[in-house]
């Protein structure tokens, strides 16, 4: 048997901290006592160029900003997880490399999932699925992490921690538990893992291990951080939805456990900025909970006696290497394909043929619908954000029922893009078609898609736009704006000139 | 005859009787407070941040307008 290897990188504590939105500026400013550090997800500051050369680059403005914060910064990624079969995406590593020579912080992290769906035919791309998915939880799987996790780390050249995930479907037959999985593959890839003590509660709710056996399994000492957030039921599954302050669980459980990490550095709060608005959570609720996170964070000093977790399993050796992936072990490489294309394919509503259906325990799981309309969630919300006016056109000319219906037609015939401005570009190439084929009629659609289009362009490149419209364009523009229909509208050619938008300027 | 709002601002387009328009400022303001929310997701990776949740941000568009001092109110609809 196998003994686990304490972690030979011990992180200085930092102490209690959020996750940065640029929305979350003026919480930042009233709570900057409470705070010690700021984790970024650098990947939602990055912007891509415009032309044809797909490259990114970082959001300068955004960044001087954070930089300008006197918090200890953490970069949290959402663009290179850790459970996948697919390599890093090339053109993700230099923005990376800059993010972190910014930000200089002194570990970083990601999240043991999967968010590409290997393209069955050769030599085709890969599909972005649309959200983070849960990898499964096998051996295979375990030495593609341990591998990326490596790469990450040499890319990085500072620590590397993955981040324990939510995961929504029930255990797979035959699958290694999860308390067993995530302490596997930090041992064997020596690395740190942060606690996501609210995605534990999610997978404890939700069916899966329960949070005490989760940490039972784990060695503590490579807990380098700590997240905390709140979530809400959907259809009977509690989501890790950020969309909340902590419930009282789960703080609990902090509380309990925090004592008992050595190596902890810090412990973040989690929340999306739409939900402060949308729930009206007031500030001061938000500076009393950092208030309480601070009393736990400075009373784990008085640390428990600490026993170190045990795996009651051995550490396989690496059986795949990223570099050779075709020679030995493409059996093994292609059942987590298998895995990705099955859960990729069923969560984004395509359809699987019975020959095809490696994991049948996935097609009878009521978390499958459940990631489906997630992912709607999150694609439409991108489409009523980057193209407000065709959408309230559309709703106010179709209504709400029959504009949902034609997005969920492009999403039936269309695979989620990562990046807002190619989804919004899609609807719109999606609507300018049904236009042309004369199966969809609404007055100027066609007119108001070009003009945000261009404006989102004008946006991206810096450069001003001209945009036809066949009739007064203010009118409607403004009418649209207060989520009205102009009361007549007057012919003519007309031109719209779209500003050039400084990206220095605030 | 093409009648046009006198708010506008105009300049004939040289190579063609098309009528160019820029957009004042009274509309511009309402409309920018659109383009600051939909500026922030341009071309940004990773919108999804590290949230596994059901995204209101449908359902906001559909209950809630940015008035020009940008404070969001409820909609009545």
């Amino acid at each position: 048997m196998a003994h686990l290897k304490p972690a030979a990188f011990s992180p200085t504590p930092l102490g209690v901290g959020m996750v940065y939105f640029p929305a979350l500026d003026f919480l930042f400013e009233h709570c900057s006592n409470l705070l010690d550090v700021i984790e970024i997800e650098p990947q939602t500051l990055w912007f891509r160029s415009p032309g044809t050369t797909n490259a990114h680059r970082l959001d300068d403005r955004a960044f001087e900003r954070v930089i300008r914060l006197p918090q200890h910064k953490l970069i949290h990624g959402v663009g290179l997880p850790l459970a996948a079969s697919e390599k890093f995406e090339s053109r993700q590593i230099p923005p990376w490399r800059q993010s972190i020579s910014r930000l200089n912080p002194p570990w970083i992290s990601e999240h043991l999932a999967f968010m590409r769906i290997p393209n069955k035919g050769q030599g085709k791309t890969s599909h972005h699925s649309g959200f983070l998915l849960p990898p499964l939880q096998c051996q295979e799987t375990m030495d593609i992490a341990i591998a990326r996790i490596a790469e990450l780390r040499k890319l990085s050249a500072v620590p590397v921690a993955f981040e324990i995930p939510p995961n929504y479907l029930r255990p797979q037959p035959g699958e290694i538990q999860d308390g067993d999985f995530f302490a596997q593959i930090a041992t064997a890839a020596d690395c740190g893992i942060v606690l996501d003590i609210h995605n534990l509660w999610c997978n404890e709710r939700n069916g899966r291990q329960k949070m005490q056996d989760v940490l039972e399994r784990l060695p503590l000492d490579r807990i380098w951080e700590i997240h905390l957030a709140g979530g809400d039921n959907h259809h009977g599954y509690w989501l890790d939805a950020h969309s909340d302050l902590v419930p009282q669980p789960v703080m609990e459980f902090c509380e309990e456990w925090l004592p008992r990490l050595p190596n902890a550095g810090a412990l973040i709060f989690e929340i999306m900025p739409v939900y402060i608005h949308a729930k009206k959570i007031p500030v001061d609720r938000i500076a009393t909970q950092l208030e309480k996170m601070k009393f736990l964070w400075h009373a784990r000093q008085k640390i428990l006696p600490i026993t170190i977790s045990r795996s009651q399993n051995p550490v396989h050796s690496m059986t795949w290497i990223p570099e050779h992936s075709h020679n030995v072990n493409a059996a093994a490489y292609q059942k987590v394909v298998r895995w990705e294309q099955s859960l990729g394919e069923m969560v984004n509503g395509r359809s699987v043929s019975i020959q095809n259906i490696h994991f049948p325990a996935l097609v009878d799981d009521p978390a499958v619908p459940v990631y489906r309309t997630l992912i709607e969630s999150f694609r439409s919300g991108t489409l009523v954000e980057g193209l407000p006016l065709s959408y309230r056109l559309l709703a106010l000319t179709l209504g709400e029922n029959v504009t949902y219906s034609l997005m969920k037609e492009f999403w039936s015939g269309c695979w989620p893009e990562p990046f807002a401005y190619d989804e919004m570009l899609g609807f719109s190439t999606f609507l300018h078609q049904k236009i042309n084929d004369k199966k969809l009629s609404v007055n100027f659609l066609d007119n108001v898609l070009n003009y945000e289009i261009a404006v989102a362009q004008a946006q991206m490149s810096g450069q001003e736009q001209f945009v036809p419209f066949d009739c007064e364009p203010i009118a409607l523009l403004e009418a649209l704006s207060r989520w009205e229909l102009p009361a007549s509208h007057t012919p003519g050619k007309f031109e719209v000139q779209v500003p050039a938008w400084n990206m220095q300027e605030p | 005859m093409v009648t046009i709002n006198p708010a506008i601002s105009l300049e004939p387009k040289s190579t063609s009787n098309v009528v160019r328009v820029a957009v004042p400022a009274s509309v511009h303001n309402n409309l920018e407070m659109i383009q600051k929310v939909q500026r922030e997701i341009l071309g940004k990776l990773g919108c999804l941040a590290c949230c596994s949740g059901w995204d209101i941000r449908f359902d906001f568009q559909k209950q809630f307008v940015v008035d020009k001092n940008m404070n969001i109110k409820e909609i009545a609809r």
